[in-house]
């Protein structure tokens, strides 16, 4: 009996040293990749600016857009939004403007002013100032799309793709903003964070 | 020696090695305390400032355009020598001066740029390492004397670089 006791208790032992990946729900899983302790979604602050950087794999984005369905163990949105991303790697910047209700009205006035000028740079220009390093590498993005909020929400995101598996390697994203003239902002994405990821467990029906 | 002897000495060991423990835990606790107050030193935490050596690289690149402009139009001022330029003359003044224009600006603006990023960033390293004042001495007299001990310059540096790499 003590045999069989200790040998139960060695194979648990072993097992949970293995630190396989967790396995979270749909929304326990974008909870964990929105958690800055993580270390998936970086802050740089800069002057009357905060981007916030989110590193958005494939299976981050889908849950965002069909968490409901797969709570209720439908697949085939998930599954066709992951076949449509595959092997490409996603970050979302999310630029707030800091203490924006803190602005007197003539500041906010002249934000505004400029929203056309925002917009332009950040539709058309923004795409050749963000580069991803990863291990000896360069990359420029192979999908760009700046969400424009129409001033609806007090942040403006841009999410941005790279072709190609970096899961193997530390990873940096650099953007140059040349609209609020805010060069080398970085976020940087270490390989034992990556190796972290947790991954997705759905109820099927 | 009695039982209740015996008793007393070992409640009197008992006693003195508490005290002996508390003291010496009072005594680690405050070489171990943060310091309240510390300074840092600017020159050498912005010279130690990735992202200034970064932007530095950045504007060298564009001034090494400029010079060699510059460079070239004495080249050609060299091998017509004698010969009045007086295009030639303003031509290498005006550059000479988008140089000297270009170097200040990139200055002014790099010093900017550096300082937006770092203030933040400073009061977060202060907050976290439980510091409640934070002195820069820049050579100028404002800390006329500083322990070595309260010295955070390079660990600053160090939180700085690794926070300008990695994001917060």
């Amino acid at each position: 009996m003590r045999k069989v006791i200790s040998g139960l208790l060695l194979t648990t032992i072993l097992l949970s040293s293995c630190g396989g990946r967790k396995t979270l729900n749909p929304v326990a899983y974008m909870e964990y990749m929105e958690d800055a302790e993580n270390g998936l979604m970086k802050t740089v602050t800069v002057g009357a600016y905060e981007y916030h950087i989110q590193f958005a794999p494939a299976e981050y984005l889908a849950s965002r857009q069909y968490y409901k369905e797969m709570e209720q163990g439908v697949m085939d949105g998930y599954k066709k939004r992951m076949e449509a991303m595959k092997g490409h790697v996603f970050f979302l910047v999310n630029i707030y403007p800091r203490k924006a209700s803190e602005q007197t009205i003539s500041e906010r006035i002249t934000q505004n002013a400029g929203a056309e000028q925002r917009v332009m740079y950040y539709q058309q220009q923004a795409a050749n100032d963000i580069v991803l390093k990863a291990g000896a590498f360069e990359q420029m993005p192979s999908t760009y799309v700046y969400e424009d909020n129409y001033g609806l929400s007090p942040y403006n995101t841009i999410v941005v793709g790279f072709a190609g598996d970096y899961s193997k390697e530390d990873m940096q994203l650099i953007f140059n903003d040349r609209y609020t003239h805010t060069p080398l902002i970085k976020a940087g994405f270490s390989k034992d964070e990556l190796s972290a990821l947790p991954s997705i467990s759905v109820k099927t029906n | 020696m009695d039982k209740r002897m015996i008793s007393k000495i070992y409640a009197w060991l008992t006693v003195l090695s508490a005290m002996v423990l508390l003291i010496g835990a009072a005594f680690c606790w405050q070489l171990m305390k943060p310091a309240d107050v510390a300074y840092i030193d600017i020159g050498k935490l912005v010279s130690g400032y990735q992202m200034k050596k970064d932007l530095d690289k950045q504007a060298n690149v564009d001034l090494q355009r400029i010079k060699s402009v510059s460079d070239s139009l004495k080249m050609i001022k060299k091998a017509v020598l004698g010969t009045p330029t007086p295009r030639l003359d303003s031509q290498l003044q005006y550059v000479q001066y988008a140089f000297q224009q270009y170097y200040e600006q990139s200055n002014r603006s790099i010093s900017e740029k550096i300082w937006e990023r770092l203030n933040p960033l400073m009061e977060q390293y202060g907050k976290e390492r439980k510091i409640r004042l934070l002195v820069g001495a820049n050579g100028a007299g404002t800390v006329l004397y500083g322990d070595k001990g309260i010295d955070m310059t390079d660990d600053l540096i160090k939180y700085l670089n690794g926070k300008y790499e990695k994001g917060n």
